[in-house]
């Protein structure tokens, strides 16, 4: 029994109809629709007078005396240029590889993405390749290289030399006494000084009294910065091992200011005082009320400052 | 997706085989045969989907050193006529591109084609559809043809005059059959309506 179809489905089968390319079954149950439906038989008609059309009409099978010389004459003419390519050089071989251009765009495309691939792998491998500086290689580089500016020794450990700031009288601590504020102050910093006497590194570890006011704490920082900014600029003389070689060190040093109040019945021998030990307590502040106030009799005592491991 | 249908080594012609075994090792007796066997069909398919008969006999040749430069790489994934068919349809699309935007105005309709050669061929056997298609109905219809798209009038060329079924086609325009099918319904939609307009 011929299955039914209705226009609608029978319309996207009637391509198929006229071109062939049906099923038994499909092409029985459209043949029974034309039957009755006679719109879909028009289309039909439309569509085989429109194949015989173009049958008919391709200019190919026109009539033309000058055709099949033509024709023939592209035998000759493949098989010289055949010969010919044989011949050509390279380059001319590679340009005509290209002579598609539908595959132009996406050759490219495909080029600069491999490319960018390439680049963006390259840099991954690059950056997971460096030394990391936590990693255990890094760490037994440094190990392996005592007195490096990674690994700094301990002065006076070993016999390796306490790095010094050149005396007072080479102005190598007047800039101290430039930036050191006019109150009482002591800093501690912990510095790494290089091989060639510079500080490569450093940590403020105790620095002036903390301000009351915020005009006050901004003074303080100031000052502050000053101090860093000169520690920054120190050059010592480079710390050395008893073989004479430059190391660098980790080293802690004070850098304070006291001022000694000088009554005129006390007899005080500066000198004295020209060196003050580290471990010495700063004196307790007083009651700046109860303090005797400065006279012209006051002097101010700069200390330079002292290294210590 | 149904894809365009595929054949084997074993499947294609064992003397078509043979010459192309032939032409690879660079026989140009064999050359030669290749290509009088398909120049008929190679420029006429070039002349349909060109339009003009100096650039398919140009067309032709290029096909032709294409095929002789490829055919290392056929595998017999078709008949070497498909084959071709592709090679040819990749040369007239890319042909086209360059070639309308510079002689457009040149190009010779199917009217003055008709007035320079002649009337259209009769056969002896005249069938009633025949009959009907005049040499106005087919000149109007090739001018409906050379304006719908590349892909589509080139589909509704291959079946119509070239005869060839869904899957070869396919196979051609490196589409799926269903692409073919919507493009041979598209374009006869258009050549219809151009079909009713003549007869109002």
């Amino acid at each position: 029994m011929t299955q039914y179809v209705g226009c609608e489905q029978a319309r996207g089968l009637l391509d198929g109809l006229v071109d062939g390319e049906l099923s038994m079954a499909d092409q029985l149950a459209v043949e029974s629709h034309l039957r009755w439906c006679r719109t879909c038989a028009l289309r039909v008609d439309d569509m085989r007078l429109i194949g015989t059309s173009l049958r008919i009409g391709a200019p190919a099978h026109q009539p033309d005396g000058n055709r099949d010389q033509a024709v023939a004459a592209i035998n000759d003419a493949v098989l010289m240029r055949v010969r010919a390519e044989l011949d050509q050089s390279f380059a001319v071989r590679v340009r005509e590889m290209f002579a598609d251009r539908r595959l132009l765009w996406p050759a490219l495309g495909a080029t600069a993405a491999v490319l960018l691939f390439v680049g963006v792998a390259s840099s991954v491998l690059h950056a997971s390749s460096a030394e990391q500086p936590r990693s255990l290689a890094a760490m037994i580089a440094t190990l392996s290289h005592p007195g490096s500016e990674r690994n700094p020794l301990r002065p006076a450990e070993n016999g390796v030399s306490i790095p010094r700031i050149p005396p007072l009288d080479d102005g190598g601590a007047m800039e101290f006494e430039e930036a050191l504020p006019d109150e009482d102050e002591v800093y501690l910093v912990r510095t790494v000084v290089s091989r060639d006497g510079r500080v490569t590194n450093y940590e403020l570890l105790l620095s002036g009294p903390e301000g009351g006011t915020p005009a006050r704490t901004r003074e303080l920082a100031v000052q502050e910065k000053a101090v860093l900014d000169v520690i920054r600029q120190t050059r010592f003389t480079p710390a050395q091992t008893p073989l004479g070689h430059a190391v660098a060190v980790d080293m802690v040093w004070m850098i304070a200011k006291t001022t000694a109040v000088v009554l005129p019945t006390m007899n005080v021998d500066v000198s004295v005082m020209q060196e003050r030990p580290k471990d010495v307590p700063k004196p307790a502040v007083q009651d700046p009320a109860a303090a005797p106030e400065r006279s012209s009799t006051t002097r101010r005592l700069k200390y330079r400052p002292s290294a210590t491991a | 997706m149904k894809n365009a249908g595929v054949i084997s080594w074993s499947e294609v012609d064992t003397r078509e085989a043979a010459l192309i075994q032939r032409c690879t090792t660079g026989d140009e007796v064999a050359c030669a045969d290749l290509v009088a066997e398909h120049q008929r069909m190679v420029y006429a398919l070039g002349l349909h989907l060109l339009g003009d008969r100096d650039e398919a006999l140009d067309l032709s040749q290029e096909v032709f050193l294409r095929v002789f430069r490829t055919l290392a790489s056929f595998r017999g994934q078709s008949a070497l006529r498909t084959w071709i068919y592709r090679i040819v349809i990749n040369q007239a699309r890319n042909r086209q591109r360059w070639w309308r935007r510079r002689h457009r105005s040149s190009q010779v309709s199917l009217d003055e084609h008709l007035q320079q050669c002649g009337d259209v061929e009769s056969k002896g056997t005249a069938l009633p559809d025949r009959l009907l298609a005049s040499k106005e109905t087919a000149s109007r219809i090739w001018q409906a043809l050379d304006r719908l798209p590349f892909d589509q009038r080139t589909a509704l060329i291959l079946r119509e005059i070239d005869g060839l079924r869904y899957e070869e086609i396919a196979f051609s325009l490196g589409v799926a059959v269903g692409t073919v099918k919507s493009r041979l319904t598209r374009a006869r939609q258009a050549l219809r309506a151009e079909l009713l307009g003549l007869r109002t």
